[in-house]
Order: structure tokens, then sequence, then C-alpha cells
């Protein structure tokens, strides 16, 4: 399936920030493709490499939590500030027990699509990425996370989906 | 040298850019480390970040109508919001050189919040740095060269841009 990102959201510095996240996904793809050059199988480094990345980024989310069992609070503080207006965020739902995000776009896809990357290694390069999503949520005992569809796949969205266990 | 490196600009756009950085700081830590773990070296890494400088020279080459002109390079190297990001000072700018201080450095930053000894950053730093060597390359009449850093212990990071003498 083709994949389609286009970004709707057109906003002063949103395009510097985009360009930030474009950067950053840019190094982690050479890194990988420098490394495959030598032989190394992507899923025997950099998953655990993104994964350790994410459960930094997690314990720093819950440091900012009063309560961090508490999906709501959980849902005000992950993807908040300008990460949701840059990968285009859509709150689908967000109760006691489950918080449902939609991404619109993907500055990750957009940076790999720019280098030129083979459609198999976009949903790969997507799904190490998304273990620093797993390794945020590994953080948070009480909740589950999912990943349903994504961009990277060719679908119109990512499903970024937490439920609690 | 123990490192100092404190940010005087904390503007959210300049926060939401350094949390960015702070990000590929992490993952070029991280990645390196596990590839280390697989036995593979640090060649592989420093190639990567040259690559990404080679693209970023090539970038700004293709913006100037004479790659030999050092006052139109400084006019293409380093500008935009990048500038508050590294917190950068232009100490001298003219027909044979180009001077920039950076009084901060996000990546030093994160890898001082991740723990890492005063070797690994200066290792880590260097490697990071393939990038401005490799735009530096990317100009024939153009000599990069990396004075002090912060991650040295340095006030600040010297990058300096000089004309080749024929």
């Amino acid at each position: 399936m083709a994949i389609t990102n286009i970004p709707t959201i057109e906003e002063k510095h949103i395009s510097e920030l985009r360009a930030a996240f474009e950067h950053r996904a840019t190094w982690m793809y050479l890194l990988m493709n420098e490394a495959r050059k030598k032989g190394l199988a992507w899923d025997d480094f950099a998953r655990d490499a993104v994964f350790q990345c994410g459960c930094m980024h997690g314990d720093n989310l819950k440091s900012g939590m009063v309560d961090p069992s508490d999906m709501r609070e959980f849902s005000n503080t992950f993807g908040a500030g300008s990460a949701h207006k840059v990968f285009e965020m859509e709150k689908k739902a967000a109760d006691d027990n489950r918080f449902y995000l939609d991404f619109h776009y993907c500055p990750l896809v957009a940076a790999w699509q720019k280098l030129g990357c083979s459609p198999e290694d976009i949903a790969h390069l997507c799904d190490v990425a998304m273990d620093g999503d797993r390794g945020i949520a590994s953080r948070f005992p009480d909740f589950e996370f999912t990943l349903g569809k994504t961009i990277a796949k060719g679908d119109p969205v990512c499903e970024i989906r937490f439920d609690r266990k | 040298m123990e490192i100092t490196n404190t940010p005087k600009l904390t503007d959210e756009v300049t926060k939401a850019l350094r949390g960015q950085c702070a990000r590929r700081a992490s993952t070029i830590c991280l990645m390196l480390q596990e590839a280390e773990k697989e036995g593979l070296s640090e060649d592989h890494a420093r190639r990567a970040i040259y690559k990404y400088g080679e693209a970023i020279g090539q970038d700004i080459k293709a913006q100037m109508k004479d790659p030999s002109d050092m006052m139109e390079f400084a006019g293409n190297f380093a500008v935009g919001l990048d500038r508050n990001i590294y917190e950068m000072e232009t100490m001298a700018s003219d027909e044979n050189k180009l001077y920039i201080d950076f009084h901060y450095c996000p990546y030093v930053e994160q890898w001082l919040k991740m723990g890492k000894t005063a070797d690994e950053i200066n290792r880590l730093c260097d490697i990071a740095m393939e990038g401005d060597r490799a735009i530096g390359d990317q100009f024939t009449d153009f000599r990069f060269i990396l004075g002090k850093t912060i991650a040295q212990g340095n006030s600040v990071c010297q990058l300096r841009f000089e004309r080749r003498t024929p």
C-alpha cells in the first residue's frame, strides 16, 4: 500500500520542529544503515537502543505526573505540547480506562521517504521507532500499549492505543 | 576539566527544539552502545553522521551563487533557530574566515543526564562533529577546524572555517 503522508497544519515554528524530528529520523536511519552494511541486523541492536530511549522519556513523563496510574492524567501528558501539532494528533478517546490517539502525519516517515528508503525499510524503521513508545509504556505498569494501523504501512493514520490492564 | 553547560535562552520554541536534540543525542549514544556490544566499531557511526553532514553541505552549496564566497557561506551556515539552540555567537566573519562560538550544547546536556563519563562525552561529541567536518569538506576553498569544545570542559565550542591558502 502506497504511503500517504501530507501535513495539513502549517503554523509558525511547527515546520522547524518537524525538521528537528526529521533530523533525528535521518540520524537513526543512517546509523542503522551503516551498521547493516557491516552485517549487523537492525533488530539485533537498534530496538534495544530505541527502547532504552523510550524508557528515559517515560521516566521524564512519569516524573511530571501526580499519579502515574491515572489514565486521564496520562492522556494530558503523553503527546502534549508541540508534538501534538507536529504529528497532527487527534484524541479519539480519553477516559479512566483508555487513551486512544490517531496521528495524521509523521515527520519520521517524511524523512525516510526523502532519503529514498524502500517501503519495507520504512515499515521496519517505523516499528523500531515505535519501540520508543513501547519503552515509554513500560514505565507505566498499569497501562498496556498497542500499536494499530500505521502511516508507514500505508494506512491514513497511526493508531496509538493505551488501555488499562 | 569539569563540563559547564548552562543555557541562557529558555523560550518554549528553543526548549522544544532542544528536546529533539536531546533525543538525537540519546539515539546516537544508545545505538552506538548497542552496536558496539555486537562487535561494531565507532567507525560506522562516524560514517553515518558524516553522510548527514555531506547532504547538509550540498544543500547549503546549492543555495549559494558562489560556493567559494565565505561571506555568502556565512549567510547560509548555522542560520535560523539553530543559533538559539546552541546560543551561537559569530566571533569573526569576513572574506577569509567564519568563526562561530557555541555557548550551549543540548547534546552534552543529554549525555550528562545519561551519566556518561567525560571521556565518553568527548568521544560522542567528536563523532557528532563529523557532520560539521563533512559540511566543511563540501567546500573546496574552505577548511573546517574544530577548536575547543564544551564536551572537553571548555566554556564554548569553537567552529572555525578558514579560506584555504593556494
